[in-house]
Parts: C-alpha cells; structure tokens; sequence
C-alpha cells in the first residue's frame, strides 16, 4: 500500500453496496476508447477503437456518425458550456465541431488539424474558448473559431497529458522529463518548466489551482506546487500509475491502480506525512476514474469490469457497485452528477442511473 | 504452445528482429508476412523500410528509451513500445503476432526490459524472441569496429543479446569466410540457435513461437560447450558457462547474485540458469537481461540424480576465473 506506513485505514463494517442496473445498453463495434458527456446534459459522444465517432442521446439513440479516425479514436471532450466538442485520433487528426454539428451532419468540423503521432489527449481551457490536444510530440492549442493560436512542437517525447491553469492562461503538458507550462496569449513567451527525470503518464491540475499531479511510470505519483514548482511524490503503488482524479474542491486526490483506489487528502498541512484512504474492491487495473462535477462522489472502472462508486473518505466499501461481463475501458458522470456513462472494451455503452 | 495469464487469456508472442542497415531485416518481414498470411500480423517499425504489407497493421515508432526510477541503473524501457503494444492490445480483435522491427542502431536492452517492467505488456503480451539479422558479408566489419570510449557497438549488443542470429546473404561469400563469420559470431553469444539464410527465407518455425523467454525452455539449455574460453580475438563481449555439481546455500546464493547483478548488471546483457538449492526438492530455473530476471521452480530432481548447477551469462568483460570462483564459493 502507498505511504508512509504498511497499515490499512478500515472505517466500521462496510454495509453492502446497492446494485447498480443500466438504463440502456448500446453496442458498437470496438473498445470504447473515447467519451465525452455534455455539460448541457442532453448529449455523449463516443468513440472507438475501430475508429468511429458518434454522437448520442441519453437515452442511447444515435444522433449522428461522425467523421472517423482511420486507426482507432482516442479522446472525446466536451466544453465547459456545452458549445463546443472534439474527437481526436490515431489517424493524428484533431476535429473540433460546434454544438450544432451534433444534429446536423451537413456541418463540417470548424477545425480539423493532423499532426505526426497520435491523439493521446484533449483537454478544454475552463473558459470553455481554447481546446488543448496533444498529438505525438506536439501541442495544439485552437481556437473555438477554429483558429490555431498555439504550436509547438520541440518535446524530447511524446506528449502524454495536457492540463489548464484554472484561470486558463497557461496550458501544460507532460512527457518524460516532467512538465512544460506554455502562456496561451503569449506563445513565444519562454515555458515554465518543471524538470523531473521520469515519465509521466497523465497531468491533472487541482480544481482549486494549488497542485498539478501526474502518474507516473515509475508506480508513483508526481505532485508540483503551482506555481512555486516544489515537488513531492506519492510512491509504492504496485503498476505504473494511470489514473488521477481531484474533487471539485481540489481537497481529494484519487488514484487508480492494479485492485485499489487510494484517495489522498490534501486539507491542513497537505498528504505528506499522511496515508490514503483505501478503497478495496477491484482485483484487476483500475483503467475509469472520475469524480463527480459537483459532488463528493467517485467513480472507478476496472478491467476486471467492476463499476463502483464510492463516498470517500467516510467509507472504504462502495456506495453501489456493478459486475459487467467485460473490462471497463471509460467511463463519465452525467452533468447533473446523477448517472454514469460507461463504455466497455468489447464496445458497450451503459448508462446507470444512481439509485435516488 | 500457450501461455496464459491468470485471467485464463493467451498472451500474444512478441517477436524483435534486429539488424543493421541492409542486413535483410525488411526482406525478413515480408518473408514473414508473406508465409503467415491469414494470420492476424501487427508490426511495429522504428524505421520506414520500402514495405508493402497487405494484410498486416503496420505502426511507424520512434525509439523513446526512458529510465527507470527504480534505483537500478541500467533499467531502460521504450516508452514508445509500451503506448503503442498497450493501445494495440485495446482492439476487440487480438492479434495472433506482433513483430517489432528496431532500427539497424538500436540496443535492445530496453526492448526486452520493458517486457519485464511493465506491468500492462507484461499481462498480455509474451517476448517470444530476440532475432537478430546479420549480414554475412559485411558482419566481421561491423563487429571489428572500434567505437569511441564509452560507445557500445550496436553489432555485438544485437549479437549477444539475440536468442536465433540469421546469418543472412550466405550466397555472397565463400564458405571459409562463412565459418569465420559463425565463428565470431559463436564466440560472443554461444547461447543463440544460428542458421544460414539467403533472401531472408528461414524456416519459420525456427524463430517464430520459439518462447525464447519462457523459464521452461531454460531447462533446455546445454552450456558445456562454454566451458572453456577461446580467445581468438581480443574481444571484450563473450560468453561464460559455469557446470558445478553440488547443491547451493540459498542464503549464500542470493547474495551473490544480487551483488553479481548490483556490480555487474550493466555488463551482463543475459543470463541463464538451472540450480540445484540445497532443501528443493525441483530445480530452480532462472533468466534475465541486464539486473532483471524471472525465476520459478521446475522439474523436480529424481532420487538418484546427481544435483548440479547450470549457469550462463553472456556480457561484458566477463572474468571466467572470478565467476567460477564466487559461484562455487555459494555451494552449501
């Protein structure tokens, strides 16, 4: 177990979880790779391995196949508003689409951009006007319009997360060799870096800006200060670290691994020093992993296809879980923070609804 | 032959082909494909060889070696491998073979590493086999080619950490030559199978699901021509086997090893053993790049065999007499 000491945190007798049932079921061709629910709350597009893209319904109807990207989708996000989406892909290309395009397939893609590599992720600044999306070595940043605003491409690896400032004027990316923070109205303007020799894995800022965190090959995790860069790291997990997820208050940071979830708490003097809350309950590598917009909730996926969902840190046992038949390989909250949207690696999509 | 992880899956072979520039490794690929057609074949290139490939995905890698943080100095892995072996393993349809073609340059010490290191490749995926394809012709050059202090030359790495080596373009050198090439090539890896080949065409059995990796197939290794060093050319890569009989103290075994590995690890490329430890009632059976290694109990001894110790390690500056020395020095 990660920390500074072996033992376990147990709350009392953990009562037994409520089954979750899914409120649909839609089956596409491959691994559900890439989805996104929209924030407006009537929307999810999806993508898969095959390389298709759609967008859906919450009910599970099809509104529209969207261009695909030949080798297999790789993200899906949405704006914070709602207004905007992307899809990336193998195939290198990013396609940012207006909300409209979501129903009408005669609308085109307002951008649609290939780079060497593939789309490894996309990420929309919290003012909802830049997409971020990283591709191979390279760093995009476009605008809603289309516009590109922001390139660049000198990365000694390739780029494996990308993350906004929460006052979205910086956007950063990891690699081997640690972070590099680049000013969005100011790209000649020499980055921030934050050396580290490792490799990253993922990059996740906290919601309450103080923190940037990035799993790590190495079966750690890697925490920077914002912005002072002093560095701390949560190691001894058992696998490479894939999975990071703050709450909406930056006050937990949950991670997924092979068979648990630890959730650190970074109230008072911070996690150093500290041991995380242990959530038990996966017995394969936890591969989904997301808190709900709003709420205290959590969610984790596994490739053992368990859904669970946890109230931490008051409890070690889940709230509600469900046994899929195949691994989960994504999942999201819906924008109400009600129901969860889970795809699977054999190309299901679930929608579960929380028990009220 | 299947190997299975826990969940009850078969794991995909991984075959790496290495070479230099113009050894036939591109030749040797088509020939793979062209004789394994129906067969669901990825392959996954550090460089863009003239190839035209029907049936087969054919992902373009760039070679991105990463350090380990793991407090061991040597351990690389290719970062490149594992996002692309990871991504190709998310598709609803598996793949029956996976071949990794490394640049003519490349070390492939993080390729097999990050077979080791890597927890997701590691469940899904198995090293079959390290092939390496040297050209007849022009091999004893490449091998012979004195680098700069502290450069590795690229052909005796690929050489010594091969498990087949194909000797390719045999038809345009003479059969003296031939055997001074397999000589050569004998004296730094006396471990790998060898064959002559021409076009690229091989018996595919030969180095396709050899399970090269496999702590079953250790138990197979005959080490007693390596007895003895023939120092030919004064070359710093060799070969050292060690035959004791007796059994091992555990304790003094595993701390030899693990200082033989801390101290040397960066100049054993491989390693193979069958040990005898004293109190087991099955041999261990043991292999390993460079400070990482895998282990596990095999068959078990018959009451009136005679208990002994098979080690191989092939590397660097390797002291035959200091070897032997320590090794015997662990028996109980």
């Amino acid at each position: 177990m990660p920390g500074v000491t072996g033992m376990r945190l147990r709350t009392t007798s953990p009562r037994p979880a409520s089954e979750l049932s899914p409120a649909w079921c839609v089956a596409l061709d491959d691994n559900v790779s890439a989805l996104a629910v929209d924030p407006q709350g009537k929307l999810a597009v999806v993508g898969t391995m095959s390389g298709t893209a759609l967008a859906l319904r919450l009910d599970g109807s099809i509104v529209r196949e969207l261009p695909e990207h030949p080798l297999g989708s790789s993200a899906a996000a949405w704006s914070n508003d709602g207004e905007h989406f992307a899809t990336g892909g193998q195939d290198g290309r990013t396609r940012l689409y207006s909300r409209a395009a979501c129903a009408d397939p005669t609308v085109p893609p307002t951008a649609s951009i290939e780079r060497k590599g593939w789309v490894a992720s996309l990420c929309w600044s919290p003012r909802a006007d830049h997409l971020a999306a990283i591709v191979g070595k390279t760093v995009l940043v476009i605008a809603v319009d289309g516009s590109l605003v922001l390139e660049q491409a000198a990365h000694a690896s390739t780029l494996t997360g990308v993350a906004w400032s929460v006052d979205g004027s910086r956007v950063g990316v990891s690699c081997y060799g640690g972070v590099t923070w680049y000013e969005v109205a100011d790209p000649a303007a020499p980055p921030k870096v934050f050396a580290w020799k490792g490799s990253l894995l993922s990059l996740d800022v906290a919601p309450n800006g103080k923190f940037v965190a990035g799993g790590c090959q190495d079966a750690a995790v890697h925490v920077w200060r914002l912005w002072s860069g002093d560095d701390f790291q949560m190691s001894g997990y058992s696998a490479k670290v894939e999975h990071v997820a703050w709450d909406h208050t930056g006050r937990f940071m949950a991670v997924g691994n092979v068979g648990e979830v630890t959730v650190w708490d970074y109230s008072g003097r911070g996690p150093q020093g500290t041991r995380p809350t242990q959530l038990d309950g996966h017995d394969r590598h936890v591969s989904a992993l997301a808190f709900q917009h709003r709420g205290g909730l959590l969610a984790s996926g596994g490739a053992d296809g368990l859904v669970m969902v946890w109230d931490p840190p008051k409890r070690s046992a889940p709230l509600h879980s469900v046994e899929l038949s195949e691994g989960v390989a994504s999942a999201a909250w819906g924008a109400n923070d009600q129901f969860l949207l889970v795809g699977t690696e054999l190309g299901q999509v679930l929608r579960f609804d929380l028990p009220t | 032959m299947a190997v299975t992880d826990p969940t009850g899956s078969v794991k995909v072979p991984v075959t790496v082909l290495t070479g230099f520039l113009g050894s036939g490794k591109t030749t040797l690929l088509n020939y793979i494909l062209q004789e394994q057609h129906g067969k669901r074949i990825a392959v996954i290139e550090n460089e863009f060889g003239e190839i035209g490939i029907d049936d087969a995905l054919v992902l373009d890698a760039e070679e991105e070696i990463f350090e380990m943080n793991n407090g061991c100095i040597c351990c690389t892995v290719r970062g490149d491998l594992i996002r692309i072996l990871g991504n190709l393993m998310r598709r609803r349809d598996k793949f029956d073979h996976i071949l990794v073609e490394t640049t003519g340059l490349a070390d492939p010490a993080p390729v097999a590493q990050t077979f080791f290191v890597d927890d997701e490749v590691a469940s899904q995926l198995r090293l079959d086999a390290i092939v390496a394809m040297v050209d007849a012709k022009h091999v004893l050059a490449h091998l012979d080619e004195v680098k700069p202090e502290g450069v590795e030359n690229e052909a005796v790495e690929q050489v010594a950490f091969a498990d087949r080596i194909l000797i390719n373009k045999v038809d345009l050198v003479s059969e003296s030559e031939l055997l001074a090439v397999e000589a050569r090539v004998r004296s730094i890896n006396g471990l790998a199978d060898m064959q002559r080949t021409e076009y690229g065409r091989v018996n595919l059995d030969a180095i396709l699901n050899v399970g090269a990796f496999d702590l079953d197939r250790v138990i197979e290794m005959d080490p007693s021509f390596l007895l003895e060093s023939e120092h030919q050319h004064d070359q710093s890569v060799t070969s050292v086997g060690l035959m004791l009989p007796g059994e091992l103290d555990p304790e003094k075994l595993n701390v030899w090893l693990s200082t033989l590995l801390r101290t040397k690890g960066v100049d054993i490329f491989r390693m193979k053993g069958i040990l005898a430890v004293a109190g087991e009632d099955q041999r261990m059976v043991f292999q390993g790049v460079h400070m990482l290694f895998d282990s596990a109990p095999h068959k078990v001894w018959g009451p009136d065999e005679v208990r002994s110790n098979q080690l191989v390690f092939i590397g660097r500056n390797l002291d035959r007499d200091e070897l032997t020395a320590s090794f015997a020095a662990c028996l109980v």
